[in-house]
């Protein structure tokens, strides 16, 4: 049993970080920084991040410092590969922003708060979470810079921007409607409305290698979605 | 605003996780907070698309991801101190009911939490108080000798509610009142089997 086995909606250590916190109470500094250092969750011995983050916290606070200093650094190295490989989908001019602010927020958590969060429950969701927040907010302010200079030149869209959101908005809709699973959702709005290309393979990056799925199931699917919002188009009107 | 759609990450993740739309909420979103909970949208997917096509084990980093969480460590170093500096020593913040009462949401009882920092519960185990330092962030020595301490003693509380429970203003056995509490069962499992 691990994070991504669990459904942790409550504020305190699921059972997968009571057993690691149980089992480290019996174990040397050496043994457990041994531990620390195991990278396959399936392998003995193996410490979740969610329980590494107590264990650090822990240690901080009974003023064994330099103990917790060697685990923070195992941890930090861990979440940073984790963020890198989730943010492999965004813009390669904005990655290395995205990975530093979310690790920077992550970091900063750590440090500040000794007691209980979410960090010690869902280590790997925050992350998600705090990761899509960046790029999120990076978007916001690349916007935000657009529309300064737009106003410099005192342009007018005549209302396309006001459109294309209410045509986002209806997409989303349709597909809250009809997309049962969590995997469609998710393809439907990188087919729909992101701007990730299909396959090209000179590109940065490209919806192919971000799902590991091939260019024709892909291309199958946006075809799908397509039809399917025609047909939804035809009954609304009919 | 909208308290729902004051968090869009929140939003976004309830529709890509649990397929959840609040069509009408997201009707009255002005067009500002409508391109936030699409740019929502679109990052979650991309980093939850990310995510489930990864191998949950690390990878080995190249020389230049290396220099980048070299960096990281000195920057948590430096929150750590900059925090450190305004930080209480852990001994003063437990005579505080707000110490205690930050934890509510974990414990879910106030009116248990209150006896328990009043020192009104004998008989705790050293489950309960290894559990009790690492929610309130105290080094577990710090919370024993507090709870050695004598019981409603020194404490800032102003308040005790304890509705339906023994108002003799003594002790109490400490596993009676928690199986009589509003505690998560995870909590009275761990705390009365040691």
């Amino acid at each position: 049993m691990d994070e991504e086995n669990t459904e942790a909606v409550e504020l305190y250590h699921p059972p997968f970080v009571v057993r690691a916190l149980d089992w480290i109470e019996g174990i040397s500094s050496e043994q457990l920084i041994a531990a620390a250092q195991i990278k396959d969750q399936n392998k003995s011995g193996f410490i979740p991040p969610a329980a590494l983050v107590r264990i650090i916290r822990r240690f901080r606070t009974d003023g064994k410092l330099e103990l917790s200093d060697r685990l923070v650094a195992i941890l930090i190295t861990n979440a940073y590969d984790y963020v890198r490989r989730v943010s492999a989908g965004f813009d390669v001019g904005d990655r290395e922003d995205v990975i530093q602010e979310t690790m920077q927020t992550f970091l900063t958590e750590l440090a500040e708060n000794d007691g209980i969060d979410w960090w010690e429950v869902t280590f790997h969701r925050e992350l998600r979470r705090r990761a899509s927040d960046a790029y999120a907010r990076l978007i916001g302010r690349h916007r935000k810079r657009s529309a300064e200079l737009t106003d410099d030149y005192e342009f007018s869209d005549d209302g396309e921007a006001a459109a294309a959101l209410q045509t986002r908005a209806a997409l989303v809709a349709f597909a809250d409607k009809k997309l049962k699973t969590e995997e469609h959702r998710r393809l439907f709005l990188l087919l729909m409305l992101g701007d990730l290309p299909i396959d090209a393979p000179e590109a940065p990056n490209d919806l192919v290698r971000l799902t590991g799925k091939p260019r024709s199931t892909l291309a199958n699917l946006k075809t799908d979605f397509t039809r399917m919002l025609k047909a939804a188009l035809v009954e609304k009107a009919s | 605003m909208n308290p729902t759609l004051s968090n869009p990450n929140k939003l976004a993740e309830d529709f890509i996780s649990y397929g959840i739309w609040d069509s009408a909420a997201v009707g009255q979103l002005s067009s500002t907070e409508l391109d936030e909970l699409f740019d929502h949208l679109v990052a979650r997917s991309i980093v939850e698309t990310a995510a489930s096509s990864i191998s949950p084990n690390p990878e080995v980093l190249d020389s230049d991801a290396q220099a980048a969480v070299l960096s990281l460590q000195s920057f948590y170093l430096g929150a750590l101190n900059r925090s450190r500096a305004s930080r209480p020593d852990p001994s003063s913040k437990l005579p505080k009911a707000a110490t205690w009462l930050a934890i509510e949401p974990v414990l879910r009882d106030r009116d248990f939490l209150i006896r328990l920092a009043q020192r009104r519960l004998s008989g705790l185990g050293a489950r309960c108080a290894r559990d009790l330092a690492d929610l309130l962030g105290v080094p577990k020595q710090v919370l024993e000798d507090y709870f050695a301490g004598q019981a409603g003693e020194n404490l800032a509380f102003v308040e005790n509610r304890n509705v339906g429970k023994p108002q003799d203003g003594g002790v109490e056995d400490f596993a009676t009142a928690l199986a009589r509490s509003d505690v998560p069962d995870a909590f009275k499992r761990r705390w009365l089997e040691a």
